[in-house]
């Protein structure tokens, strides 16, 4: 069947692209050869914006065992240990559909993890929603987290941390990326990588329908509503939970040689990167794999994304003992094919040819594009602030809304800054029995690494109002941020995964946010000494053209060698509570401007990357050292947002007795509320502080004792003075659903 | 000491690897998995039905595990008077296969809750609460999206007559209140035992509460009631 | 398929029966708290809706093999007994027909 005139449009090829396919092919391809170029010269496959840029990050250190190009990063911990982990997006289904889209998600990143060989361990998101006062968005939210919860829980993965944020750039194309860490010895590593020619082609778990067909495809274009009606994928965790068991047995043996999960543009991709990465052929008949509907062609089956499914390339010798384990789990294993040696996947249907193409025209022919970028006057015009348009707050101490306590209140009780716990109590959080900082304790989460002494910490972040007002700042306070919260918990920061959400990149504005944002954080990665080891690029999400404000999500993962030795947020009675770091707050792009005064900009808080290191290593080594137990990071909402979340956590008040250390333009808005990188707060015993601080001294770093914890009132005499259990409702308040 | 504490394994068990550590690695006693196919648990002193999501939780929780092979020899275990602790999942099978009366419904919330509880134990004449004396409050944490216990009035009242209702749901300081009782459950009822006293379904999670690094150890005094358990031949 | 249900079969389909559609409904049990059902009354409530009572439950659909009609009863009654409903807190119904349709097997989405 000859491709007609403009065909190649319907898989989101362009017509030059089109030209390369015939050109690099050297003919005409058949109908299911252009649906697999289509899916493999996606944007989501094939990386063709973000490839050029992404070469900028650092991906390499000592520690790193697998960098990007595998299904996930891993880096050594220690004890012969290896952490694997990565960061998905699954934005467009879950803004059609978001219990399923939410949990295909998670289900998709925990296949990434196990097919590397290593057990999952944790889960972590990071969320974006327009306001909550539209219905839509409250179904979004409360259909998001319920997918992630009703996945996650059903597998038995802790989900351990996250963040979510709400702005109305989030409207109609939400955010939903899903982190997981799994634990494997070095040893046990796993690569996806065919080899040797004779070896097998089994396919294990689902059977395939026509759900999914063309995601990939559809999350590289800016319609997700249109485009993803009727493909919905439906996730089955019960049968990803027998899939993993089974997995996971059969890499403890030698039969299988690689392993490759279906994602995005299902076993056309699965097959291709398996035999590109291997350097090998494979030879497929698709009449050999099992379906869960009648009637599906040859082009579907080879798109479909039916979930919860595995390609195993098996030694022809251990396929009988590969099936034999897989029907312990209730699964059954269908040999479709082998590994050729000729460097060609090659799909038959029914022993008749259908595609024919060598693996490499998929992948290293895929079209890359270097785009000029340019900034938007819009954006531009909003970083260029004036202070003095904006009245300062009065100096009263009365609740009062207009003064700093009521202004606190009011900031708690920012969907933005509110507490989370209505989320994360419906995510199991306590299963594995490893978490040793639970959510809404600390920072970052902990997790104790069995039979070991150690533990790793993990957490996800980006300010995405400062990606707005500067993609290249907001990006290096991404990778500082998370870094920052995994010190304050004691955790080496090691290394990162990312999830780069950005509207369309063939406008100039939306190519100019993409690769500021590469580069800021290419050189925060640097300075801050942690390579990216996995990641994954979502572009197009937009509505109507108006896209998403840019989430380069940072995950970061860190060791703490002695986990014992670990901090949160809550102090003791009579603990004295010092600021670490020096940085002047800025109101900048600040969650302040925001939520009091409906703005959304200013320039983010300069971010002096040598400064912010040296604050990290103090914190983290004195939490290591078994000094600090206390530490929190100053966020959104600056100093005083800071202070209330600990002694609402702690159920504890604290007395500030020092003045406030003023911003750069002296108001009281900007000291109490000012944002800045490099601020934590730490707190501990009397002897343990004069340690903690007879430490500092010698090192550049500045730390201020502002007081001490105690008593029931948050008090800051001629400020602030406010009962805890005030704080703690203004911060209950901020999301719906609180259950308790 | 001698004999073994068999953990099941469903497909869907999710659980089983925690309490499987908590008691070979916490408690330390020989602990194995007796996956649901098995149908002999020759030599085990006690059996623990675990936490998770067994055959998916379709149709009701428990419904479908309770008739895998396994759970035949688990009666017939029961009825000698051996030790049998269900924990979420596994209390829900028990109820399901009639080795505890009620039933566990979806939380008043409808939605999963994951959290740390607080427990007043009551009747405590039971082979898994040989280390807790009645009136104790303990610490656990739940996770569960279908936790509300039921039973009928007549029934409620003979549990409460015999001493079967184990624990409830409670604040800090042991009160009954209703915002202690996270999912609705018929009088705050977290545990409960059956008539003889060796079976015992409880909702919160003692496997993962065994050490103070991770939020506490409560649930493990509770576990090693079953080194009484392991001194008694069944 | 994925094998869950490989637990023997004591009401399998015999061969030469006459098909049956059976339409089994679920349902609490009076008395026993509905949270589902609470929840979409009042969501209906809040639509303006003046609706009483919602039992929320369960809709199974099967198709049998029986000879008969009382044969099909008794049948999906003792799945019902057994499996389908759980007696300490559900009632069942159930409605069955002869199946008119042509093909083998259950037809699905």
């Amino acid at each position: 069947m000859a491709i007609a005139p403009g065909q190649w449009r319907e898989v989101a090829l362009s017509d030059d692209e089109y030209r390369l396919l015939v050109d690099v092919l050297g003919r005409e391809p058949t109908p299911l050869e252009l649906g697999m170029f289509g899916a493999m010269w996606s944007e989501h496959c094939g990386y063709k914006h973000s490839r050029p840029l992404l070469s900028q990050l650092p991906t390499e250190a000592q520690w790193v065992l697998e960098g990007p190009g595998e299904n996930a990063g891993a880096i050594d911990v220690g004890d012969g240990l290896a952490v694997v982990f990565k960061v998905e997006s699954h934005n467009h289904p879950s803004a059609v559909e978001p219990y399923e889209g939410a949990a295909t998600g998670v289900g998709g990143i925990v296949r990434d993890i196990f097919t590397m060989g290593a057990r999952p361990i944790a889960l972590l998101n990071s969320l974006r929603f327009g306001p909550l006062d539209l219905p839509r968005n409250r179904y979004l939210l409360d259909n998001v987290v319920g997918g992630i919860g009703g996945y996650g829980n059903c597998l038995g993965i802790p989900t351990v941390g996250g963040e979510v944020f709400f702005d109305p750039s989030f409207n109609g194309n939400p955010l939903v990326n899903a982190m997981c860490i799994g634990v494997t010895e070095h040893g046990a590593l796993m690569r996806a990588r065919a080899s040797g020619p004779g070896n097998v082609i089994m396919l294990v778990g689902a059977d395939t329908g026509r759900d999914g067909l063309h995601g990939a495809t559809f999350a590289s274009v800016d319609d997700p509503t249109a485009s993803h009606r009727g493909v919905i994928q439906v996730g089955n965790p019960f049968l990803e939970k027998l899939l993993l068991e089974a997995c996971l047995e059969l890499l403890q043996g030698d039969d299988v040689v690689a392993m490759q999960d279906l994602g995005a543009a299902g076993l056309t991709s699965s097959v291709v990167e398996c035999a590109s990465r291997g350097g090998v052929g494979a030879e497929i008949d698709v009449a050999l794999v099992p379906r869960r509907e009648t009637g599906m062609s040859a082009y579907e089956v080879m798109l479909s994304e039916s979930q919860e499914r595995m390609l195993l390339v098996v030694r022809p010798e251990g396929a009988a003992r590969v099936r034999s384990v897989v029907e312990r789990w209730s699964l059954h294993a269908s040999q479709i094919g082998q590994v050729t040696d000729d460097g060609v996947v090659r799909v038959l249907d029914g022993g008749t040819i259908v595609a024919e193409v060598p693996a490499g025209l998929f992948t290293d022919c895929c079209p890359t594009y270097v785009r000029e970028g340019a900034e938007a006057l819009e954006a531009t015009a909003r970083r260029s602030l004036d202070l003095t348009t904006i009245p300062d707050l009065p100096g009263d101490a009365e609740a009062d809304s207009q003064s700093v306590a009521g202004c606190l209140l009011h900031l708690l009780a920012s969907p933005n800054i509110a507490s989370r716990r209505s989320i994360y109590e419906r995510y199991d959080h306590t299963i594995l029995a490893n978490t040793v900082v639970a959510p809404g304790v600390g920072d970052a989460a902990v997790l104790r690494l069995r039979g070991t002494g150690r533990g790793i910490a993990a957490a996800i972040d980006c300010n995405s109002r400062y990606c707005a007002l500067d993609p290249y700042l907001g990006a290096m306070h991404a990778v500082a941020e998370a870094s920052r919260n995994l010190v304050c918990v004691g955790a080496k920061p090691l290394a990162i995964t990312n999830c780069l959400n950005f509207g369309n990149p063939e406008r100039p504005s939306g190519y100019f946010q993409l690769s500021q944002a590469v580069a800021g954080m290419a050189a925060a990665c640097r300075a801050l000494d942690v390579p990216v080891v996995s990641g994954n690029v979502s572009l197009y999400n937009e509505t109507g053209e108006i896209p998403v404000m840019p989430t380069p999500a940072v995950g970061a993962v860190g060791v703490l060698e002695d986990v014992r030795n670990h901090a949160s947020l809550r102090w003791h009675d009579g603990d004295v509570v010092v600021l670490v770091g020096g940085a002047a707050p800025s109101l900048g792009g600040s969650e302040y401007l925001s939520r009091r005064h409906g703005l959304t900009a200013g320039s983010p808080p300069p971010l002096d990357l040598e400064q912010e290191l040296l604050v990290q290593r103090t914190v983290q080594g004195a939490v290591e050292a078994g000094l600090i137990r206390t530490a929190h990071d100053c966020g959104l909402g600056g100093l005083a947002v800071a202070l209330a979340e600990m002694a609402i956590a702690s159920g504890i008040g604290v007395s500030i007795d020092i003045d406030v250390p003023a911003g750069q333009s002296n108001r009281r808005d900007e000291a109490w509320f000012g944002e800045a990188p490099g601020r934590i707060l730490v707190a501990g015993a009397e002897k343990d502080i004069q340690t903690f601080l007879a430490l500092v001294e010698g090192k550049r770093v500045t730390a201020t004792r502002l007081g001490t914890a105690g008593g029931s009132r948050l008090a800051a005499p001629g400020w602030i003075d406010v009962e805890v259990a005030e704080l703690a409702a203004a911060h209950t308040s901020g999301l719906p659903g609180s259950t308790q | 000491m001698s004999g073994w504490v068999a953990v099941l394994s469903f497909p869907g068990s999710n659980g089983d690897r925690d309490a499987l550590s908590a008691f070979r690695d916490d408690v330390g006693v020989e602990a194995r998995l007796v996956d649901h196919r098995e149908t002999a648990l020759e030599g085990a002193s006690a059996v623990v039905l675990p936490g998770g999501f067994s055959y998916g939780d379709h149709l009701r929780c428990g419904a479908i595990a309770r008739f895998a092979p396994v759970m035949a020899s688990v009666r017939s275990f029961a009825n000698r008077g051996g030790p049998v602790l269900g924990i979420c999942n596994g209390f829900q099978i028990l109820t399901e296969a009639h080795l505890l009366p009620g039933a566990l419904l979806r939380n008043r919330t409808l939605q999963f809750h994951c959290h740390w509880t607080h427990l007043r134990f009551e009747g405590c004449d039971n082979a898994w609460l040989s280390n807790i004396q009645p009136g104790e409050v303990l610490r656990l944490p739940v996770a569960h999206g279908d936790g509300a216990f039921f039973a009928d009035l007549e029934t409620l009242d003979r549990l409460e007559a015999n001493g079967q209702v184990i624990a409830r749901y409670c604040d800090v300081d042991g009160r009954l209140s209703p915002t202690s009782n996270p999912n609705g459950s018929s009088r705050a009822i977290a545990a409960i035992s059956n008539e003889d006293g060796n079976v015992l379904g409880l909702m919160p999670h003692p496997e993962r509460a065994t050490s103070p690094l991770i939020g506490g150890d409560d649930g493990l005094r509770l576990l090693r009631s079953v080194l009484d358990v392991l001194a008694v031949p069944v | 398929m994925t094998k869950i249900l490989d637990m023997g079969s004591p009401g399998a389909v015999g061969s030469g029966a006459r098909r049956w559609l059976a339409d089994v409904v679920v349902t609490p049990k009076p008395g026993v708290n509905d949270p589902e059902g609470e929840t979409i009354r009042g969501g209906l409530r809040s639509l303006g809706f003046g609706v009483d009572e919602v039992r929320a439950g369960r809709f199974i659909r099967l198709v049998v093999a029986a000879s008969d009609l009382a044969e099909a009863e008794r049948s999906v009654t003792s799945m019902c007994e057994q499996l389908l409903a759980n007696p300490v807190i559900q009632t069942y119904s159930i409605t069955i027909v002869e199946d008119e349709r042509a093909g083998t097997g259950p037809t699905g989405g």
